[in-house]
């Protein structure tokens, strides 16, 4: 059960940042995303936004699973980026993610696309 | 808890004492008792010498015993030549023997070797020897400064007596710094001043002492003492030095023998064994005074902390539910108890019935906070007829309550109308409802309304279902779908909780479906990700007996 791959707690999460040449700041999460490791999703986005990011990607492509914590990690970067005129764009291909932001409405608050490049051109950046 | 540490200093205080004022006194009468060896020691030796000298003189004495008895303090020549030459050989033969000298019976100097300082017949009966040696033979005399050199000596007197027993007059054998010597060499050998005095208290040798004056201890007490005949050890100052000393009688001479140490030098070991004490006290003291609070202040401070999440956890749930409405909650061990998930249910002012499932998103004390606060304002509305439709009045409870950006909140809500024959319900982003009917299990996931706290959304849409006989209704938290049944199998996910909502006929089993879910619940609570809350009624909750009788077989009665 030590082995990282199946265990549940390390479930081999892991955060990649990149700044492109238009100034989004995309940050590209692998994994699980949960109570244990939404905190440095968390911290990373503040950060970023800290440091001047108003253009935010959350590429979830290689992201499995998130939970409630990591929702409430999404929508408070939102949250954040709205009064600093920032916009969000999320990537996800994953069903079950899709279907959790279909259940809990959070589809129609944030932009999801399906590719990188989509989300750079929905913030608004090439 | 200031009782316990002044209890436990006081304690730990009388403690160090009595083990201090224990092991010091051990370890004083220890050294005491060494001071006292060695005073006993040195009178011993001090006596073997001056027997070992009177039994020398003695048998000088005893060659003597064929003279003539002296008339008017002279001899006939041959004899007076006899004499010369015994007390020549006794002062060169006899170590530590400066002179020998002859009386006759009454104490009139006969000869002298070497030659005196005194005139031949002068008187001597007025020395302590001449009336000592009524007592005994060999007498070791007083301490006193010779007529000629002036030097300290002192004198072995024997009886000289012809074989018949008649005194013929007294042999005298004069000694200078024998005893000087002894305690001298004592003292640098053991470190322990030895003084040794006459029958008088004067000194005849002390360790590092003038050895040519006359100096009298007679006044000093445990000279006092030892002259008495009495042995022991007493503390004391001498000089303002602190010093340990013993004393003890020189038996057979009269003499006395005084072995003094310094303090310091006698108790060196009471130093080392306090330090010892207090440093072993010192070090519970600080157990007692920064450990034991800290201890006790955080075990009081966590049994709070516990206090006040047990009080959020079941502002969480309802006082009481409504008969049949049965309910699994279960706080993951993993987030520390407090959990964000709540439940509730009651009648509507019509006689029917409003079940509610919720969760924070989150945990802690906050999300704890907030789902009470959700719970008890939804319960307001079900208790005005409103639980379901005004779903966007909680949007405005959780964006004025949160302090967090980062919190939201789902929830689920449900009314049966009084004849159990209509399901109103709504959700605000929570996973659908299960409805059982009697021949299919159905997810409630249309329509659906976003989760609460997004910003203003306005009401959530209401779906609206007619119940058919026999019929469940299945609440429940996204800590259910998202268990793994075992931690190596997937996620449960909603189709593996339908799949549960069916017994092992294949039939739906609201029944099957409680059991299913309190199993994963009671096993090891640590294997759960997140709380988790379940909530499943059926028909019997509404209180119509043909429904009742129609479901009865599958009810949840007999679960």
């Amino acid at each position: 059960m030590s082995d990282p791959a199946t265990d549940p707690i390390t479930f081999d999460f892991a955060l990649t940042e990149e700044r492109t040449s238009g100034g989004t700041h995309v940050i590209a999460v692998s994994g699980e995303v949960d109570i244990f490791t939404a905190p440095d999703l968390k911290r990373t986005i503040a950060q970023a936004i800290e440091g001047g990011t108003r253009l935010l990607v959350i590429d979830l492509t290689l992201t499995r699973f998130l939970d409630s914590t990591a929702l409430g990690v999404l929508i408070g970067a939102v949250k954040r980026l709205r009064p600093l005129d920032g916009r969000m764009a999320i990537v996800n291909t994953e069903p079950s993610t899709a279907k959790t932001f279909q259940i809990t409405g959070l589809d129609r608050i944030f932009t999801i696309v399906d590719t990188r490049e989509a989300a750079l051109e929905a913030v608004g950046t090439g | 808890m200031i009782a316990l540490i002044g209890g436990g200093l006081v304690v730990l205080v009388l403690f160090t004492f009595f083990v201090l004022r224990l092991s010091e006194n051990a370890v004083r009468r220890e050294a005491r008792g060494r001071v006292g060896t060695t005073a006993a020691l040195s009178a011993r030796l001090v006596r073997e010498q001056s027997l070992r000298v009177g039994e020398v003189v003695g048998s000088y004495a005893s060659r003597l015993s064929n003279l003539p008895a002296p008339r008017r303090a002279t001899l006939p020549p041959a004899d007076r030549r006899r004499l010369a030459a015994a007390l020549f050989a006794l002062r060169s033969e006899v170590d530590g023997v400066t002179s020998a000298s002859f009386t006759d019976s009454r104490g009139r100097l006969v000869a002298a070797s070497p030659p005196p300082v005194l005139p031949i017949g002068t008187d001597l009966s007025g020395r302590d020897w001449y009336r000592g040696l009524r007592e005994r033979s060999p007498y070791l005399s007083r301490a006193y400064i010779s007529q000629g050199r002036r030097r300290k000596v002192t004198v072995t007197a024997v009886r000289v007596q012809d074989p018949d027993g008649r005194p013929l007059g007294i042999l005298l054998a004069t000694e200078t710094e024998r005893t000087q010597r002894f305690t001298d060499a004592f003292g640098s050998q053991f470190g322990t001043g030895i003084t040794v005095t006459d029958q008088a208290g004067t000194i005849v040798g002390a360790t590092g002492s003038d050895a040519q004056r006359l100096i009298s201890l007679a006044g000093d007490p445990l000279v006092k003492r030892a002259l008495a005949g009495r042995s022991g050890t007493l503390d004391g100052s001498v000089g303002g030095e602190r010093t340990v000393s013993g004393y003890a009688p020189v038996a057979g001479t009269g003499w006395a023998v005084l072995a003094r140490v310094p303090a310091s030098e006698a108790y060196r070991d009471v130093p080392r064994l306090r330090a010892t004490v207090l440093a072993a006290s010192g070090l519970a003291a600080f157990v007692f005074l920064w450990l034991v609070p800290l201890l006790v202040g955080r075990l009081s401070r966590a049994r709070d902390a516990l206090g006040v999440q047990e009080a959020f956890q079941r502002d969480l749930l309802p006082s009481k539910m409504p008969p049949g409405v049965h309910s699994i909650y279960r706080a993951s061990e993993r987030r520390m108890l407090l959990g964000g998930d709540f439940i509730d249910a009651l009648p509507t002012p019509d006689g029917g019935l409003a079940i509610l499932v919720g969760d924070v998103c989150g945990h802690g004390p906050r999300a704890a906070a907030l789902g009470a606060t959700l719970r008890a304002g939804w319960r307001t509305l079900a208790s005005a007829g409103v639980g379901v439709t005004r779903l966007d009045l909680l949007d405005a409870l959780v964006d004025g309550e949160r302090r967090d950006l980062d919190l939201f909140a789902t929830l689920a809500c449900a009314e049966i109308s009084p004849d159990g024959r209509t399901l109103t319900y709504a959700l605000a982003g929570h996973p659908p409802p299960l409805l059982l009917l009697p021949d299919d299990v159905v997810a409630l996931d249309a329509p659906r309304g976003a989760a609460l706290g997004l910003g203003a959304v306005g009401p959530r849409p209401i779906g609206t279902q007619d119940l058919p006989d026999g019929w469940a209704l299945a609440l429940y938290t996204d800590g259910l779908i998202e268990a793994r049944a075992t931690p190596e199998s997937e996620r449960l996910g909603v189709p593996g909780l339908m799949a549960w909502g069916r017994g092992p006929d294949g039939r739906p089993d609201a029944a099957h479906l409680l059991a299913t879910v309190r199993r994963l619940a009671d096993r090891e609570p640590s294997h759960l990700d997140d709380d988790l809350a379940f909530v499943i009624v059926d028909a019997t909750v509404i209180g119509d007996p043909d429904v009742r009788a129609a479901v009865a077989p599958r009810s949840m009665g007999r679960a």
